[in-house]
């Protein structure tokens, strides 16, 4: 399935795009994640709960992300195992300044497998649209918190 | 005389106040309960099993993967159509080293709970190696696409060709031609209760296994071959079902697994599957793509039909062999005069759940492909598409007609029928020589409505032979032993209601027994519209040979011709004088005294299918807003040569009605890219429900008993699911002839209709095109 939106934040191009960078900003800004340690630079691993209906588990994720070309763009992809299946996606983000703001445009596939896959498929894309968007919003949120500090 | 009468089903009282027994309903002293771990993967090497955790679990009895398989055990074979080539395709109960499907069993587990199971079932780690799935029979036949069994060397597994005269030939003088491409989309039984087993060791050492349905005899030999034990040491008994369809009671990778856990345990191990895992395991059915060639003359006369199909059989072939596909062929002519016929059937494995049967296997898909095509061809001629049926239909006098395809090891030879009466019938039932006024009139209230007729012909009783064995018992009752299976088709009413037609009895008076290979010595089970017609005409045979002892008993007692008596109402009586006698009890009596055996044996075998024939007609009215339809009246005619009894037909063909609009508008096993199956829970599986399923007005027909067994009799089971399909597309099609679409593939869904709509009339030169 499709991923894609926009969020906009009131902060410059360098410090969304450090933030975005930043593995405590991550970490905050994924949503259930208990644990994220850097494994080597730019490649993540982190232990999520998600509490939503069809999806509800512990994941084991891995994030890495590449083809950086600071501070306008990078590649993210994600995979994340549990007992009820997996999860696998791939975004490419984007970065517009326009002042005083930045747009951060994400597009990306997710794909599912195992038993969330056979399960509930028409309210899935709504919630990998939901997660995404939620991740996207914290990350604006904790920029502006760093921002102003 | 009970046969031909209505009378009520004696398996309700049971069934309806829930004393019936499920084997889910049986619970043993130190049961422990198995979990199997599937694939999340379509396609993946197996690179590493972690399961010392899950087995560090307190309660936990047994982790089992491929790699602990009895090094000599053999895959599941192939009950039905067995091949050799095909033998290369079968499944082992657990991946060995790689997975096929979404679904495929990896692990057993066995805990003292399910609990237990299911908490361990989370703790097994098992690495994958994703490899690329393959989900179309066309992607699967490509030279450069991975080979899913190598030894058979290709994704195109199997082929079947059979052909009658010279297709290109006839195509030559045809004066039209008509081509096109046709698609039936997976779906598949759903019974209510999802399978399930239970396996104890007894103190003897005998294995016994609650929870086989359909064929026991066949599951308890299967079984007897891969555990390597002599089949005297194991029994089987099939429990209550909560429907069957075909692919509940196939042997499945469980039924070996769970009774070897029982035995390498010592202890009783159950099994229930659950929906989600039903909806991946159990067999699906029906995924084929047709491509087809007609050629025909301006009367509509189709002189020759070439068939290309292509049946996405999964990732492994199942106990069914190649049984849908060849009935596919066989039956696809069905009841018209085709000069020349040519099938090319390609048997091609993906990365999806395994097939195997489910009502009308074969001829659901058979069937919307050819009754569409003569829509096709009526429309393309602007000739009414039931003239179009007349003109190819068989003569009356042209049985016993064969079709010139094989299926099933004999020759398509149609026994007896009378096709163009049963087309009559249904087109004055559904007053179709007024419709078109009808449909004007409703138009001018701006309602579009039409009417689609399709016919079909069914096979049913299918050899080789059954078995049944009747005996008086001490208490007065007849204990009717048959080697059927009760999968809720009423085969105990049935037979009881024969055996007291030859006997003279209540037939509540009769005790029929199945399906534990302890008390029925063999049987080949309820499948492919069998049981009334061989197993019945076992029953009416056995019975007859023990009418004939007690008659010879009497006509000594009373010093007369035993020919001249009979039994009626549990009297002997005369026939010459219809004198009653005297109480049949006397006579039971009297046998007893002379050490008289009151039992008797029959093993009915035949080596030709019966062949019942039918009409669906559909008026459907069309929400032109929505694209929703709407079945306004549903008809069906169906001649089954003899109806043992009218009630159990009748709910046979309003549960199979249901079941083919299920298949023509809702149900779909669909699949995404990667091979995960999308619509695996109900929320995106849709079945119709009694808020879908209309009124269906049924008329049962006996015009054309079969000369085939003494009752006459051609099964019923699935006339009622095979042609819902074509009569719904036909009406759809026959309301919107004045937009442009053409129904190709199911399910039919509203946003095809809705977009058509929208689209708008067409003009008069498109039309022509």
């Amino acid at each position: 399935m499709k991923v894609q939106g926009e969020i906009v934040v009131e902060a410059s191009q360098e410090e969304v795009w450090n933030a975005l960078n930043d593995p405590e900003v991550l970490k905050k800004a994924t949503p259930g994640c208990k644990v994220l340690t850097e494994t080597e630079p730019d490649s993540y691993k982190a232990d999520i709960v998600i509490g939503i209906a069809a999806v509800r588990g512990e994941y084991e994720a891995e994030i890495k992300i590449y083809d950086k070309l600071g501070p306008n763009k990078y590649c993210l992809a994600m995979k994340a195992d549990s007992n009820m299946g997996f999860l696998e996606g791939n975004a490419v983000v984007e970065l517009d300044y326009s002042h005083p703001k930045t747009t951060i445009s994400y597009e990306g596939e997710a794909q599912v497998g195992g038993k969330i896959a056979g399960v509930g498929q028409r309210i899935l894309s709504g919630i990998a649209k939901m997660i995404v968007k939620d991740f996207f919003k914290k990350i604006a949120k904790e920029t502006k918190a760093r921002t102003a500090m | 005389m009970t046969i031909g009468t209505s009378v009520k089903r004696i398996e309700d009282p049971r069934l309806i106040t829930g004393k019936g027994r499920y084997v889910g309903d049986i619970k043993l002293t130190d049961q422990c309960e198995a979990v199997i771990v599937r694939s999340p993967h379509a396609h993946a090497n197996i690179l590493r099993i972690d399961t010392e955790k899950a087995k560090q679990l307190p309660d936990v009895l047994m982790v089992m993967t491929g790699q602990d398989l009895p090094e000599d055990l053999s895959p599941i074979p192939m009950r039905l159509a067995p091949n050799e080539a095909l033998t290369k395709a079968l499944q082992f109960p657990l991946a060995k080293d790689k997975v096929r499907y979404v679904g495929e069993p990896v692990v057993l587990i066995v805990a003292k709970s399910r609990y237990k199971a299911e908490d361990a079932a989370d703790l097994i780690n098992v690495i994958y190696e994703p490899l690329t799935p393959i989900t179309d029979v066309h992607t699967a036949i490509k030279s450069d696409t991975i080979v899913l069994h190598p030894e058979i060397g290709s994704n195109d597994l199997f082929l079947i060709h059979s052909k009658k005269g010279s297709v290109d030939e006839e195509l030559k003088k045809c004066r039209y031609i008509l081509e096109e491409d046709l698609y039936v989309q997976r779906h598949s039984g759903i019974p209510l209760e999802t399978r399930g087993l239970l396996a104890v060791v007894e103190e003897n050492k005998r294995l016994t296994v609650y929870g086989p349905t359909k064929v026991v005899h066949f599951n308890h030999q299967i079984l007897a071959t891969l555990l390597k034990k002599d089949s005297q040491d194991i029994r089987c008994i099939e429990t209550d079902v909560g429907g069957g369809f075909g692919p509940r009671g196939e042997f499945y990778p469980e039924d070996y697994l769970i009774p070897y856990a029982a035995l390498q345990l010592g202890r009783p191990v159950k099994w229930i599957e659950d929906r989600l895992e039903h909806m991946v395991a159990t067999n699906h059915s029906r995924e084929q793509k047709h491509h087809v060639v007609v050629g025909f003359d301006e009367s509509g006369r189709i002189h020759a039909l070439r068939d290309e199909i292509f049946v996405d059989t999964g990732a492994y072939i199942r106990t069914h062999g190649v049984t849908v596909p060849v009935l596919t062929q066989g039956m696809f002519p069905g009841p018209y005069d085709f000069h020349a016929l040519e099938f090319i059937t390609h048997v091609v494995a993906t990365n999806k759940t395994p097939t195997g049967t489910y009502r009308g296997p074969g001829r659901f898909e058979g069937t919307f492909v050819r009754e569409r095509i003569i829509d096709m061809v009526a429309k393309k001629l602007n000739l009414d598409p039931t003239v179009v049926r007349e003109r190819n239909l068989i003569k009356p006098e042209q049985m016993p007609y064969s079709n010139g395809i094989s299926a099933l090891g004999q020759v398509v030879e149609y026994d007896s029928g009378d096709y163009p009466q049963i087309l009559d019938i249904a087109r004055s039932a559904m007053d179709w020589n007024h419709f078109a006024k009808r449909k004007a009139l409703a138009a001018a209230e701006g309602k579009i409505i039409g009417l689609g007729f399709a016919m079909f012909v069914e096979k049913s009783g299918l050899g080789p032979w059954e078995f049944c064995e009747v005996e008086i018992l001490e208490n007065g009752e007849l204990s009717c032993k048959t080697g059927l299976a009760d999968v809720g088709q009423g085969v105990k009413t049935a037979l009881a209601q024969i055996c007291s037609d030859q006997l003279g009895i209540p037939y509540s008076n009769v005790t029929v027994i199945h399906g534990d290979t302890d008390v029925v010595e063999k049987g080949n089970g309820s499948f492919a519209t069998r049981g009334t017609v061989v197993g019945g005409s076992a029953a009416w045979y056995a019975s007859e040979a023990l009418k004939k002892k007690l008659l010879q008993v009497a006509g000594d007692l009373m010093h007369l011709p035993d020919e001249d008596l009979d039994i009626k109402n549990q009297f002997i009586i005369q026939i010459s004088s219809q004198q009653k006698l005297c109480p049949l009890d006397l006579i039971i009596t009297e046998c007893r005294k002379q050490g008289v055996e009151l039992r008797e044996k029959y093993t009915f075998s035949i080596d030709h299918m019966s062949y019942p024939y039918g009409i669906h007609a559909a008026e459907v009215a069309i929400d032109s807003e929505t694209g929703k339809v709407k079945i306004e009246k549903y008809y069906i005619a169906y001649d089954i040569g003899r109806a043992i009894n009218p009630l159990l037909v009748h709910g046979q063909l309003v549960g199979g009605m249901a079941q083919g609009l299920g298949g023509a508008l809702f149900e779909e096993l669909r699949y995404d890219e990667s091979g995960q199956l999308i619509t695996g829970s109900f929320m995106d599986y849709l079945i119709p429900s009694s808020m879908e399923v209309p009124e269906i007005e049924i008329e049962i027909l006996e015009n054309s008993p079969s000369p085939l067994n003494p009752l006459g009799v051609k099964g019923a089971g699935e006339g009622g699911t095979v042609a819902v399909a074509p009569a719904i597309a036909n009406a759809i099609i026959n309301a919107l002839d004045k937009y442009q679409i053409n129904i190709t593939s199911l399910p039919i869904r509203p946003e095809v209709i809705r977009d058509a709509i929208i689209k708008g009339p067409v003009t008069n030169e498109e039309e022509q095109k």
